[in-house]
């Protein structure tokens, strides 16, 4: 007994002198509402302007222009051009990274609108973004990275083919909107109503605005105060009793006909029910807004309606919510871009499981005076309902997080239930504080529910309940929250997690719309067919399905280009469109693509002379097998060859090359990229590392609190290809074969001593050795940091969305090498298009690759796929000036472009497999085995040697066995440009 | 044998209308069976690098396969026999226990039972892996070691997928898991179909336990499906592949543990693109079969016939 006591006594005092090493200064209470893990979120615009809106207040002031000439002289590296696009006065000219200041004086202090002229300069795929800094520094968070309100037309495809060949409606085209737009800094993601307002001081103040990732031309400046926004009541007097001869009028507007939309990925689609307009049995036909698409708050669509007699008019809605049942979906609605009255700003829509038609407006609806003539109405989904609810709900998961971190930092992440800790003593309010959380759980879950009238109970948000169960039945024994962290803070099942689950669903506010109407005195349509008529359209498709010609193998004619792709249907649709569309109009070739669902069925169909012509996206390592075979035609032989090239970064050929030849043009890459969880580091006081040795040096740091640091190599398979075995090799500077490739360098110091660290990080420094999610462990915070691939981006923003703004991606770590300079050298594959060699249409299908390959074709197909599938499906063009036009968020496109120029992939060659599985032995046998990290590369030695030159024999290259033999030239990163820019003296 | 040439002799009509009846079944066992064992013979004497027409070289292959290969001789054929001298002689024996147990039993009781016991081996390889994956998992989550971890047996996370210690032991713990496939319903419907007369009978003629009753009715009753079992449990030792593979999630497993006669086939057809020898090392796996077949028709066929 007295043993126990005394080593739990020991136990306390290591816990409370590590306590003492990480906070120099005293553990703040644990009360106190700012907590150092949510630094980032306590700077968002909500907190920020309550915070603002205790000392000073909103100014009452008229429009203030601020001319740009007066700027001139303060800007002196800032671009002023006379050719305006039509702006009339000189203009500043932004390029991406410059900025400009403007020098402004007020006369009172208090919070003002910005506003300004903008135009693009060329057309743009993704929303132009500006820092905002008032005096040198943003005010809140999103002041950083302002979305600037840009549209994209919509424009209808030709009538010849607005349908693809199987009779189905394709979605129309868009392009960017250039003109000069007055702009007035709103909160783009409609967390919060109106335009944003920002503190001013009286007196001068510099503001300046900072182009991030468009280049942009800045016009005059804009200061005013905010306007308020009459009522109803105030509205419905204004226009009472003016002119109006209609009655018995209803104006449709069908929802898939917007002409402006502010996302690429707001799209119009098809649903299958009778009564929808248009509608057809047999293809599908573009018939309502597709509500998923516009679920994010921000997103806005806009239409144009003609009025043919001045009147008062209802406005109703045919909708359709079924996605996010219990939650009331917030709409603003403007006509001419007005916003007519406050209680447009939100207009809420109840859960709708079946269509149904809802006017607008308490009681006998908003009567809504319009004019004779054309009129626009834009629809935008706006979060303001329930951002208050939101904030509450962040607040109390930092608290929850912080409270988490300081119970690990006092246990040392000891999760062992039979200690007794005594975190009373440290966080003595920790009780009241949980109970408090579930309470205020409990309360926010009732006000959703009370918001949508459509359901009475919120299945979306009942995670609110479980989660304030769980904190209560923490409460009971609060000093074992130690071992019971799993249900606070970490881990799937945490409260932590359920509450982020309901923040997911409330950020989503999809409402699907087949039409509008705005009548006066007259029935409205029913919104959903009657039971026979859907049971006869019903019968008509069945029966219609036997003959469909989608399932129908169509033959193929002799002079069309035989495509198999390596992607999923929903790619492909998407490919053999853009295909029909521009590639065969242009060069009147005919292609068929079809779906390559197994990379062996190419040998078959080669074994019987039955090969297409043409394969897009298989993987980059395998074309080199058939090459060697001679089942590939060699496309650098080509004229145009270099030019394709020159997009590309050279190591991305490195694979698809053989003999003098390239096999392949890379159409994809992967790559590593480093992904942090801010709260996290930031807690610990540690920062983004830039070296293996920074890594090195944060890990007692993490350890201490049971957190750990993931590499690839600590991946669930036990084979441990060259994706991940090969990055360190390369950051020493190492190579993995000789130039004539019968060897191994593995031998080598240098590669010796890239092994060595490379396990030594695992052996010596207890990086976990198997992590079967590094996704999930992330999430939960017990692997902050780590590298992973793009997937992992996709997976946190749309999967995680509770640590939104709680983590961030670079570059990988690397090497410093003798010039002082970080190798982060890592492998990329990724997919390529081959050509075949007994083609009868090589010429066409060079043409079709080199097409599939160009820069525009690559950023529309990364166009195409955010709209028509979402930003989740979208791939990373391996052409480097696609992805740098990309649609890719900017907030990855920058580390990836950043990271891909380190592409660095071992080549392929006669054998090189054994290379691969050696390697992944010696670290087996180091790691696992604890052999010393030589005497696993010399036992590996021999076995390689023998494989090697047995392959190299098999195809009469030079080897041991084999002197007489070819020579075979293995393409590295310092001889690659002989192959891609035909360099004969590399 | 015997039985069918006096049938012949003295109906000789019949003759024809068995041949009749037999030729659907032999079409498709000489187009999918036999046909391609001869094609595969062939291309075992050949190089063939599945994409350009096979060259014949003669015993060449054969000639590697056992001087040469290494990982065969050292791991694949070891390995290979090792597991289908535990896997058959153990999943066969629990295979007739279990059957025999459920035949204790009532009907209703025995359907669902044997349900259960007969699913594992129906799911493919490869969902099995997802199961036992989790399982093994190396993540200080996996089932076993978090079972481990909070028992205090373990400090840190054991890699049982990855270490190579380990991964023949649960490749044969899983292999036993599936092992109760065909044979074992062949057992059990062999021990349903004992004549009860039997037991009666040497009850009266003084047979005095249940160990009696097995061995000296219940086997020697349901010979054939006892050869039958024994026949299935072979073949499907030997044509195991891919178990540690999936287990590890790494081909081939680390440093060659629990690699198969038939992985080291795969591997030479499909990765190094060498049909002909991937051919020889199928023709040397069906001598193999050949002859335990032979060894297990000793052991249980019907004897003086």
């Amino acid at each position: 007994m007295m043993v126990l006591v005394l080593s739990l006594g020991m136990l306390l005092l290591a816990g409370s002198t590590r306590l003492a090493f990480i906070h120099a200064e005293p553990l703040p209470d644990a009360s106190e509402t700012t907590v150092s893990s949510s630094y980032f979120r306590n700077q968002n615009y909500y907190r920020v302007l309550s915070s603002w809106q205790q000392s000073a207040s909103r100014v009452s002031l008229d429009e203030v222009r601020i001319p740009l000439v007066d700027q001139i002289a303060v800007n002196p590296d800032t671009v002023f051009e006379t050719d305006t696009d039509g702006y009339g006065s000189q203009v500043a000219v932004l390029s991406k990274g410059s900025s400009i200041e403007y020098h402004v004086s007020v006369s009172e202090t208090g919070l003002y609108e910005v506003g300004f002229d903008f135009i693009v300069v060329s057309d743009f795929y993704t929303v132009p973004l500006v820092r905002f800094e008032v005096n040198g520094a943003p005010l809140f968070n999103e002041a950083s990275s302002m979305e600037l309100g840009v549209a994209w037309e919509v424009v209808p495809l030709a009538e010849a083919d607005r349908y693809n060949r199987y009779g189905n409606e394709l979605l129309p085209g868009s392009i960017s909107v250039r003109e000069w737009n007055k702009y007035y800094f709103d909160d783009y993601n409609n967390q919060t109503s109106g335009n944003y307002v920002f503190l001013l001081e009286a007196g001068s103040n510099t503001l300046s605005f900072t182009a991030i990732n468009l280049a942009i031309k800045l016009g005059d400046l804009y200061l005013k105060g905010t306007e308020e926004v009459a009522d109803y009541a105030t509205y419905r007097n204004q226009t009472q009793g003016l002119e109006s001869h209609s009655d018995g009028e209803i104006i449709t507007i069908q929802g898939e006909a917007f002409i402006e939309k502010s996302d690429l990925e707001i799209k119009s689609s098809y649903y299958k029910e009778s009564a929808m307009t248009p509608y057809a049995y047999r293809h599908s036909v573009l018939n309502q807004l597709d509500g998923s698409s516009m679920s994010r708050g921000g997103s806005e669509v806009k239409y144009q309606f003609t009025v043919d007699k001045t009147g008062y008019y209802q406005l109703a809605f045919k909708n359709l919510q079924p996605s996010n049942p219990g939650i009331a979906v917030g709409k603003r609605i403007m006509i001419d871009g007005e916003l007519l009255f406050s209680e447009l700003d939100e207009v809420l829509f109840p859960t709708a499981k079946k269509w149904n038609i809802m006017t607008i407006g308490e009681d006998e609806g908003y009567w809504f005076y319009l004019t004779e003539g054309e009129h626009t109405l834009s629809f935008a989904s706006t979060l303001s309902h329930l951002t208050p609810m939101m904030n509450q709900l962040y607040t109390i998961m930092d608290q929850i997080n912080d409270i988490g971190l300081r119970v690990q930092t006092i246990t040392g992440g000891n999760p062992d239930d039979a200690l007794d800790w005594n975190l009373l003593k440290y966080l003595p309010n920790l009780k009241q504080d949980l109970l408090l959380y579930a309470d205020q759980c409990e309360a926010i879950y009732e006000e959703i529910n009370s918001l949508d009238t459509g359901l009475s109970s919120s299945p979306q948000t009942s995670t609110l309940l479980v989660a304030s169960k769980q904190l209560r039945r923490l409460a009971r024994t609060p000093n074992k929250l130690g071992s019971r962290l799993m249900e606070f803070s970490e881990g799937s099942g945490s409260s932590y997690q359920l509450i982020g689950n309901a923040i997911g669903a409330m950020m989503n506010q999809p409402l699907s719309i087949d039409a509008f109407y705005f009548y006066n005195n007259v029935a409205l349509p029913r919104p959903t067919g009657s039971f026979f008529v859907k049971l006869w359209h019903g019968i008509k498709a069945f029966f219609y399905s036997f003959f469909d010609t989608r399932y129908n193998q169509r033959d193929v004619g002799e002079n069309t280009l035989e495509v198999w792709v390596g992607q999923s249907s929903l790619y492909l649709d998407i490919i053999q469109s853009m295909i029909d569309r521009e590639f065969t109009r242009d060069t009147g070739i005919e292609v068929k693509c079809s779906i390559l669902s197994d990379a062996s069925k190419i040998i078959l169909s080669n074994a019987t002379q039955d090969n297409p012509d043409v394969v897009l996206s298989l993987d980059t390592w395998v074309p080199y097998a058939y090459a060697l075979r001679g089942m590939l035609e060699d496309l650098s032989a080509y004229p145009d060859f270099q030019e394709v090239a020159s997009h590309y970064v050279a190591n991305h050929f490195t694979t698809l090359i053989h003999g003098d030849g390239v096999y392949g043009i890379p159409e994809t890459q992967s790559m590593y990229l480093l992904y942090y969880r801010l709260d996290i580091l930031n807690y610990l006081n540690l920062s983004v590392p830039d070296t293996w040795e920074d890594v090195i040096s944060m890990l007692p740091m993490l350890q201490s609190h049971r957190m750990n640091f993931f590499h690839p190599l600590g991946g669930d398979a036990a084979f441990k290809g060259y994706g991940t075995t090969t990055p360190m090799i390369y950051q020493f500077g190492g190579e993995i074969y000789t130039e004539d490739g019968i060897q191994t360098t593995l031998k080598e110091p240098i590669t010796v001593e890239a092994i060595k660290f490379m396990t030594d990080l695992f052996t010596i420094h207890n990086l976990p050795l198997q992590v079967s999610s590094f996704f999930e462990h992330f999430r939960s915070g017990s692997i902050p940091i780590g590298i992973s691939t793009v997937d992992l981006f996709l997976q946190l923003k749309y999967a995680a969305p509770e640590l939104s703004g709680q983590w961030g991606v670079s570059v990988i770590p690397g090497i410093k090498n003798n010039q002082d300079q970080v190798n982060r050298d890592a492998p990329a594959y990724g997919k390529a298009s081959i050509l075949f060699a007994n083609s009868h249409l090589k010429a066409e299908g060079w043409e079709l690759i080199k097409w599939w390959n160009q820069t525009e074709t690559q950023i529309e197909f990364m166009q195409n796929i955010k709209t028509n599938l979402g930003e989740k499906f979208l791939v990373v063009s391996a052409n480097m000036d696609a992805l740098e036009a990309s649609v890719w968020e900017e907030e990855i496109k920058q580390p990836m472009l950043a990271q891909a120029i380190h592409a660095r992939t071992p080549a392929v060659t006669p054998g090189s497999y054994i290379v691969e599985r050696e390697l992944s032995n010696i670290w087996n046998k180091v790691v696992i085995d604890l052999m010393n990290p030589s005497v696993a590369i010399n036992e590996s030695i021999p076995r390689i040697t023998r494989e090697l030159n047995r392959k190299f024999e098999e195809f009469g290259y030079k080897s041991s066995t084999n002197p007489n033999g070819k020579d075979y030239i293995v393409p590295l990163d310092r001889n690659i440009t002989r192959w891609i820019w035909g360099d004969d003296d590399a | 044998m015997m039985m069918r040439k006096d049938l012949a002799l003295t109906r000789p009509k019949k003759w024809n209308s068995a041949y009749a009846f037999l030729t659907p079944y032999l079409i498709v066992f000489f187009t999918f069976i036999v046909l391609l064992i001869i094609i595969s013979a062939i291309l075992s004497l050949t190089y063939f690098d599945t994409i350009n027409f096979p060259t014949l070289i003669g015993f060449r292959n054969f000639a590697r396969l056992f001087t040469q290969d290494s990982d065969f001789m050292q791991y694949a054929l070891p390995t290979t026999i090792r597991y289908a001298l535990i896997i058959g002689p153990v999943g066969y024996l629990i295979s007739f226990l279990m059957a025999w147990l459920l035949a204790q039993l009532t009907h209703k009781v025995r359907t669902i039972i044997a349900i259960i016991l007969y699913s594992p081996s129906l799911t493919s390889g490869v969902l099995m892996s997802v199961i036992w994956k989790v399982v093994f998992s190396g993540d200080q989550r996996g089932y076993l070691n978090y079972f481990l971890l909070n028992l205090g047996f373990i400090n840190e996370p054991v890699q049982w997928l990855q270490n190579t210690h380990f991964i023949f032991g649960i490749m044969v713990f899983v292999g036993i898991w599936s092992s109760m496939s065909v044979g074992f319903l062949a057992m059990l419907s062999g021990i349903l179909n004992v004549n009860k007369d039997l037991y009666e009978a040497a009850y009266v003629d003084g047979m005095k336990s249940k160990w009696q009753e097995i061995f000296y009715i219940t086997i020697p009753s349901m010979k054939p499906q006892m050869l039958f079992g024994a026949v299935m449990a072979l073949v499907g030792t030997f044509n195991a592949a891919g178990m540690a593979t999936a287990l590890s999630g790494s081909f081939p497993p680390p440093q060659m543990a629990g690699w198969l006669v038939v992985d080291h086939m795969n591997d030479y057809g499909f990765a190094r693109y060498e049909m002909g020898y991937a051919s020889a090392i199928s023709v040397v796996l069906l001598v193999i079969v050949l002859t335990f077949n032979r060894i297990a028709t000793r052991l249980f066929g019907e004897r003086g016939e």
